[in-house]
Formats: structure tokens, sequence, C-alpha cells
């Protein structure tokens, strides 16, 4: 009875398989906005936080942001803090996306709750974690920290900018990992797109 | 009698029974009560459960403790044949009218075997393959000769709906799709223990000194506790069989693999004794020279196994099973230290021994007691040095100490109504580093019950439960149902329905672990509540999730399975074997976490969260072609999944991206099911023999793709890329004897070299080996 329920399924896909994953998969409509996505790789976050802008499109040396405005967010190993709540002096808030693509966000909505760290009650506003946060983690036998490819953040910065952001990879060379090659983690790989005039727009 | 040409099995049933109850009541009308007898040849003892049949009817009687039967016939001439395990069948010629009602005798003589004639794995009791409820898979003696195998793994990974899994807490066996962790693994019916990550190693087991393994499919908890969720098999050591024999065989192979193997057998008036010995050593190999870690490591096995019986009386026997093996490893491993990889040796000693003094004695005829005491310790030792010497890394040692006392009794309440009891405990102790104060102790007590009914030639039901009372979770009800049905000679139909369960491991349940580097904490089910009170107390939490004190008991993983096989041998060249198996899992044990910790970790303990299912089909085609060629192809089609993805994937709660680039739920029809399991699996084999003892066998492993691991951060097996490729691993064994006792064999594994660089299937490659071996016997 399987056997023929799996037949009469592979029979179907070979039938009909084409047309069923053009439904699934519809290409992406063509990209209109006039801000640029760009894409950036910190160093090894293994060692201590790595602060970054959203502005500078660069890390900030820490010495410079440990109580300054001049950071969004922060790296160390898994964790990611914000330039706000508990963790920092400025106004950073983010939010937290499931199933949907980084080109598809048009605009932060009016109605965006921005979450804020908040260590002493809630923890952080990217729950750490496996599942919860940016990253699924595959425990035995590999150990991997995979960027979920469905979550997209949109932050507001320190300053009050916004900007859209996908984490793609935690490791050295900027790929999920793969087999036998072992590669060093604590390197994040992001996309994002920063929006510096105030407005919610991603356009 | 039967008749299958009606294409419905509910009406061949229907017609059977009919059809029975009309012979009934034909008999009662003039039937005459023949009486008779079934003894032993040789010793003149009455037979007991000696099947009576008379050819060509349904008709049959079993004999009583005393050997006695009695046959209702009608008059008439009749061919009558007696039956009995491990004796050679017997037909007599009979007329039966009113005035002659002979008294039968039967004197049965001991049947020279050379084959597996019991199976004892799932009833606990000695049963004909072909008679057992319990489907019962025999890798015999031969078999292991002909083929060429060195160990447990070798042998396993050829058998139909059994599939090797190869990772780093090494190479177990899956079963009806169930991770190594759920089969239970015997020694002569004893638990194997020392577990890595829930893989029992079964390269750990020399397979030379094995009369037969065992294999039962599905859940056997009613007998066995723990572990015997997805199946068990029993490794049965030989008994010596002759008065005198000796074995001494080498074997030489690639990567400078030695192996010398040796075995000695005595027997006299009532004592006996087998003695085996195994050394087992290979170098490492190096799949990917360019990275300073090893693919495997080089290793040197030892194994001496012993064998002592002593037949005190005609009634009593003395068993004495004894096992050491002593395993040392050595990988090379790249360990990061201050942003510097340094090459590290990686060092093993493994040490696992056991004994069991096991007294078996028939009280009388009718009450058999089986006692037995059994001890078990598993030792590693683990040390992480700098190739060079200049830094210890790590050390750490492993002990596991086993204790058990059992004992059965089995009574025959009639030739009809069986009973077995039993009852036993056991003490664990753990010496582990990362365990609770690094030592701990637990009890189990166990009882067991099975009544077996034989209402009728055709027809054996088996009813068994178990009771498991743990000293750290709640007490356990294991039952379950089995039943055989014979509808002719050559056929059967098995089927069982029960329940199967795996308790929580030591980790599971006494964990005290903090990762160094990351700073995580992981605590077993009982040390959570305190240990969560004391980080709160040394103020390392931020936050706690799950209020400790209402941490619930972490209980045993359990599950439902149904079987239905068939099994038929139309002809005599020809034996087909199917079965279908449907299992369903729940409270698996998952890891959640329970605080979050100040430096932003989290604390974890254990929890009883996860719903699975394994359903599928195995099935084996055997046929002889001709004297010499034998020919076996087996299959397997099996899917296993979480019930709680395909319900997240019901509500479109879990993402990937599609084949144009953009993020979109995943189908359900997407989700493969399990990680490293493969829907589609084989094997074939083809055996050539020759009357001069010349064998040459060919063996292919065939496995469809599987999930090798999550590679877009959804969590679960889904896209394309996360398969491993089919593979086929093709073994050849040729073995030559000369000499009257010498024996040379050639061989190769996995001929075709067919290495897979991500999953590591086949590795190392090919190899071929030479074996010469000697196996002398003093005739009488």
């Amino acid at each position: 009875m399987l056997i023929l329920k799996r037949f009469l399924f592979l029979v179907g896909i070979a039938l009909f398989g084409c047309e069923a994953e053009n439904l699934v998969d519809p290409p992406a409509p063509p990209d209109t906005s006039t801000l640029a996505t760009r894409q950036f790789t910190t160093g090894s976050t293994n060692n201590g936080w790595v602060y970054f802008s959203f502005a500078k499109a660069d890390t900030v040396p820490a010495s410079v942001a440990v109580s300054a405005q001049e950071w969004d967010l922060a790296f160390f190993r898994t964790t990611i803090k914000i330039n706000g709540g508990t963790s920092g002096p400025g106004k950073g808030g983010v939010t937290m996306l499931t199933g949907v693509n980084l080109e598809d966000i048009k605009e932060a909505p009016a109605s965006t709750v921005f979450a804020v760290d908040d260590t002493l009650g809630n923890g952080y506003a990217i729950p750490t974690g496996s599942g919860g946060g940016w990253y699924h983690y595959t425990a035995d036998p590999n150990h991997w920290i995979l960027a979920r490819d469905d979550r997209v953040f949109i932050f507001r910065t320190a300053d009050e900018k916004y900007a859209k952001m996908k984490i793609l990879s935690y490791y050295s060379n900027g790929q999920p990992p793969s087999l036998p090659l072992q590669l060093d983690s604590g390197y994040y790989t992001f996309k994002f797109v920063y929006q510096g005039n105030g407005s919610t727009s991603f356009e | 009698m039967l008749s299958f040409k009606l294409t419905s099995g509910i009406t061949i049933t229907l017609v059977f029974l009919f059809r029975m109850a009309m012979l009934g009541a034909e008999e009662n009308e003039k039937a005459l009560n023949i009486r008779g007898k079934v003894t032993d040849k040789q010793t003149g003892a009455p037979l007991l459960g000696a099947y009576v049949l008379v050819n060509g009817s349904l008709q049959g009687a079993r004999t009583n403790s005393d050997g006695l039967f009695v046959l209702r016939l009608q008059s008439g001439a009749y061919i009558i044949e007696a039956r009995c395990l491990g004796y050679e069948t017997q037909q007599r010629r009979l007329e039966v009218s009113p005035e002659q009602q002979p008294i039968l005798a039967f004197e049965l003589a001991p049947a020279a075997l050379d084959f597996p004639a019991v199976v004892v794995t799932g009833t606990r009791n000695e049963k004909a393959p072909d008679e057992a409820p319990v489907a019962t898979r025999v890798i015999s003696h031969r078999d292991i000769k002909n083929a060429g195998w060195t160990d447990l793994r070798e042998a396993l990974a050829e058998q139909p709906g059994l599939n090797i899994v190869q990772d780093f807490s090494g190479n177990g066996v899956q079963v009806q799709g169930f991770d190594p962790d759920y089969t239970l693994i015997l020694l002569d019916g004893s638990p194997m223990i020392g577990r890595t990550a829930g893989t029992l190693e079964l390269k750990r087991f020399a397979v030379g000194n094995l009369e037969r393994v065992e294999i039962v499919k599905g859940p056997t908890s009613s007998l066995y506790g723990s572990e015997a969720l997805a199946g068990v098999i029993n490794l049965i050591t030989r008994t010596p069989r002759a008065p005198l024999a000796l074995g001494l065989s080498g074997k030489l192979g690639e990567l400078n693999s030695r192996e010398i193997s040796a075995h000695l057998e005595m027997r006299r008036n009532g004592l006996g004794g087998y003695f085996y010995f195994n050394q087992n050593r290979r170098d490492h190999f190096d799949l990917a020279p360019e990275t300073i870690s090893w693919t495997g490591p080089e290793f040197t096995d030892r194994t001496l196994s012993t064998k002592l019986y002593w037949k005190l009386n005609e009634r009593a026997e003395l068993t004495l099973n004894s096992r050491w093996f002593h395993e040392k490893l050595r990988n090379r491993v790249g360990l990061s230290v201050a942003n510097a990889v340094i090459g590290s040796d990686d060092r093993t000693q493994l040490t696992d021994w056991n004994m069991a003094p096991v007294l078996d004695w028939q009280l009388s005829s009718a009450l058999k007691l089986n006692s037995k005491l059994y001890v078990s310790r598993y030792t590693v030792d683990n040390e992480l040095e700098a190739q060079d010497g200049s830094q210890l890394f790590d050390f750490s040692r492993y002990v596991q100490t086993y204790r058990q006392a059992e004992t059965q009794l089995d009574i025959l309440l009639s030739s009809q109504h069986y009973v077995k009891l039993g009852s036993g405990v056991v003490f664990e102790t753990l010496k582990a580093d990362r365990i609770a104060h690094g030592k701990k102790h637990t009890q189990n007590y166990a009882a067991f019950a099975q009544y077996e009914w034989l209402p009728h030639r055709l027809f054996d039901v088996v009813a068994s439960g178990r009771v498991d009372a743990h000293s750290d979770y709640d007490v356990h009800l294991s039952p379950k149902f089995a039943a055989l049905f014979k509808p002719r000679e050559n056929y059967q139909m098995r089927v069982s329905f029960g329940g199967g369960f795996k308790a929580p491991t030591f980790s599971q349940l006494y964990l005290d672990f903090t990762n160094p580097q990351v700073g995580y904490s992981v605590f077993g089910a009982t040390g959570a509540a305190p240990g969560t009170q004391e980080l709160i107390t040394r103020g390392e939490i931020s936050e706690v999730l799950v209020n400790p004190a209402t941490l619930a008991a972490l209980n045993p993983e359990t599950s439902l399975a149904f079987n239905f096989s068939a099994d038929a041998q139309p002809v005599a060249f020809l034996r087909l074997h199917a079965n279908l198996f449907r299992n369903d899992v729940q409270d698996l044990i998952e890891a959640q976490p329970i605080a979050r910790k100040t430096n932003g970790q989290f604390v974890y303990s254990y929890f009883n969260l996860k719903r699975v299912f394994t359903q599928g089909v195995e099935s084996e085609v055997q046929f002889d072609m001709g004297k010499n060629i034998e020919l076996a192809l087996g299959y397997q089609y099996v899917t296993a999944k979480d019930k709680d993805v395909i319900a997240r994937l019901e509500n479109n709660e879990i993402n990937k991206r599609g084949s144009s680039g953009r993020i979109r739920p995943v189908l359900p029809e997407e989700y493969g099911g399990l990680f490293n399991r493969s829907r589609n699996s084989g094997t074939a084999r083809v055996t050539y023999k020759r009357q001069n003892g010349f064998v040459f066998n060919l063996r292919t492993i065939l496995r469809g793709k599987y999930g090798l691991f999550d590679l877009d951060g959804n969590g679960i097996l889904d896209d394309a890329s996360e398969y491993a490729a089919p593979y086929a691993l093709v073994n050849l064994h040729a073995a030559y004897p000369f000499a009257r006792a010498f024996e040379l064999a050639l061989g190769a594994e996995n001929l075709l070299n067919d290495v897979d660089e991500r999953s590591l299937a086949g590795a190392p490659g090919r190899a071929l080996y030479v074996r010469l071996s000697l196996d002398w016997e003093k005739k009488n």
C-alpha cells in the first residue's frame, strides 16, 4: 500500500512537478529601491564585543563605542546586543520578522514595536538560544550555528534612523559550513539596507 | 485444505474458521481415541511439546510432560508424523478401525544440526525459527564464516532492514528507522553497556566466537525492559561441541591491518570450555590531508572470551560466560588554542568486561528454573595532549558498572499452556567528571510474566508484560502481544502489538556541566532544581524561565508498535519474507532552556517533549539457483518523521528559500523526516558454493539518499542540498579449503571504492585482505 502510494506520488510529481514548483516559487519582483543593499563581514567576535555602526557601515573600536551613541549593534559569539535599553545609551530598538524576504520590506510599518535590551528582565531584544533568535544550533554531531534564512531584522539605530538587516553566516568564509572543512566560527556576515534620512522607507 | 484463490484475506479466514468448526462437528460423531508416546531414541526420555500431525489434514496434537498424546481419528488409513525441536522427524503409517486402535510409539533420533535450530530472543524460550511467534532473523556461524565478517558492524550492515549509522559517536545500528540508542544489544541474553551519546560501538564485538546472532525487530521491552524499543540483537556465543578442537586464523589487509584469532574448545563428561582470543589492529587514515585532523584513528582491539559449562547432573547445569575487551585508540585533532591551531593526540583506552554465572535447573518435568548473576564494567580513559607533548589539554575518565541478578521460572501448565515468571534487580554506578558529585548509584527492580498458548497446531499466541521500577523515574509497564499463524507447512504469518520504552540516560538525569568557553550550563533532570537554585544564590541568573519548583520528573521515552509479517516458501528453492511496521513514539527527551544567565547564555535541562513516528516495510527474497548458487535480495522502505514538525508545517511556521531565491513556507511534502534515514535501502548477495567447500560471495549494501544535516537554518530536512548521495558498498569474499583443516581466503571491502566526503560513508575506501585459517577437530 505504502509503495503504491509512493509510486502514485512520484507519478504525480513527474506529471505536474514543474507547474507546481512555479506556483510555489514565483520569481522576485523587480527591485525599485534607490538604496543599496550592502554586505559586511565582521572579524572574529570570539574575544569580546565587536561594535558596528550602520551609518559608517563598519565596525567601531570598543574603546569609543562602550559609552557612546556611535554604534548600533554589537556581537559577542552568538549574542547580539543593541544600543538601547540596558545595553547602551542610544535609542536603538529592533523588531524581528519571520518568513519574509529582505527585499520585500519596503518600510518599517508605523505600528512596529521596537524591542530594547532588558538584560535585567526580559533579556536581549534579539533572543539568544537556538531557534528563538537569529540562528539554529544543529547540536551533535556538527555543532553548527546556522543563520536562519527566513529571519529579517528591522533596526531603529541609536540616533533614530532605520535599517533592515539579514544575517547570512557565522563562519569565517561567509558561507554556511560544510564538511569536511572545519571553519572558524564567530564571524558574522550580513546584508543590510540603511536609511539615513530618518524616514522609515527603504525604497 | 485452504483455498487461496479468494482475494480477500478476511474471506479466507472466515472460510477457514468455518471449515475448522465443520471438522470438529464431524469428528465428534464417530472418532476414536488413538493414544501414543514420543520419546528420545538415545535416552528413552519422554519428549514434551512434540507435534504429532496427521498428514493431509489440519489435525494434530502436542505431547505433555510425559511424552503422551491423544489423536481423535475416524476409521481409515493415515500417515502420522512426529516432529520435535532438535530431533529428526519421523513418519508412521496407521490403520484405524473400531477393532484396531493401536498405541503409537515414536522414538525420535536427535538431529545432526548444521544450522541454527533454535531462537530464544523473542520469547526467552527456545523455539524453532519457523515456530517462533515473534519473527526472528538469524545470522549463523556459517554465514559469518562464509562472508568473512570480523566484527558485528560488518555482519549487521549486510542484513536487510538494518542500516549502520556512522558518526562521531561510533558505528551503531538503525532498526525500523530508529537511532542506535533504541536497540538493545545482548550477549548471551545479558545487556551490553558503554554507549557513547547513545551509540553502542558495534566494532567492539568480534563475531568469530558467535554461534549465531538473533535479530528481533519491534519492541521487546515486555521481556527486557529499557532500550528494547526498536529491537533486540542477541549475540549467542558458541558452546564446545567436540572433545577437542582448535582454530587459528590470521588476516592481513590494507592500512596495515592485522587480525589474529584463536579458539580452543574442549568437552569431556559433563565439563566443557570454549576459549576465544582475537586481536585486531589498523593504522589511521586521512581523507583530508590538508587538515591537521585524521579522518579515522589507529586502533588495537583485543577480545578474550570464554564459556565454561558444568553439567551437575541430568537436571542441572552451570554455565559461566565471560568476556574482556580492550581497545587502544589514537586520533589526531586540531585544537584552537589562543588563535592558533595545535595538532593534538587524542588517546583513548577502553576496557569493557563482563561475567555471568548461570544456573539452569529442571526442577520437575513441568518446572524449569534459570538464575543468573551478571556483572559488567566499562571504563574509558581519554587524554588530549599536544602532539609535541608540551601540554596536556584534557584528561577524563568514565566508569560504568552494571550488576544484575535475574531469575526466571518456566511453568508448563499443560501441553498447550506455558507460563514464564521472572524478576530481576539491576544496580548501576557511574563515575564521570560531568556527573553531579562525580558519582551516581541507581537501582532498578523488574518483574515480568509471559503466557504462551497453543490452542491448535496452527496457532501460537503469546502475551507478556514487564514492570520496571527505577530509583529516579516513574514505574513503567510494558505490554506485548504476539501471535503466529501457520496456515500450512512453510507459510507463517505473525502479528505483534506492544509497547517499548527507553529510560532517560545518565546524562539526561544527572549531568552537571558548564561549558568553560561559551558559558552555558546543562543540568540533568534530577539536578535542575538544586543546580539552578545554586546559580541564583551565586548571582549568575538573570531570569528564571521555568520555575525550578515546578520541574516534573523526567520519564522514559515510550512507544507503541505494530508489526505484521509473512513468510512463505512456496517451492523448495524460493523463500519470501515481508514485514510491515509502524511505531509511534512519545515523550522523546530534549534539552530546553530553563533559565538565562547573566552572561547571556542559558541553563538547560531535559524534558519529555517530542513525538515521532516511523513506518515502513521490509522484505527479503532468497532464491536457490540450482545446487551451488544462492541469491538473496533485501529491501526496506521507511519513513520517520517528527509529528510536531508536521504540525508546524501545516501552520506554515517553517520557511525555506525556494528555487527562485525567495523565502516561502516549506510544503509538508518537502519535509524529508528525521536525518540519517534512507527511505530506500537494500542488500543483495550472491553465493556460490562447491561440494569441496569452496565459497565465493559478492554482497552489496545499497543505501538511497538520506538527510545529512540542516544547511539553511530552519532546523528540518527539506532541501536537496541537505541530503547525502546514495551509495553502494560492494564486498567480496572467496575461501578455498585445502589439506583437510586449512582454508585460504581472499576478499575486498568496498570494492568500488565508493566514499562520500561529507558523510564518510564507505571510509576508508577499498580494502583488500587475505586470510589463512586452521580448523582442527578431534573426531570421536
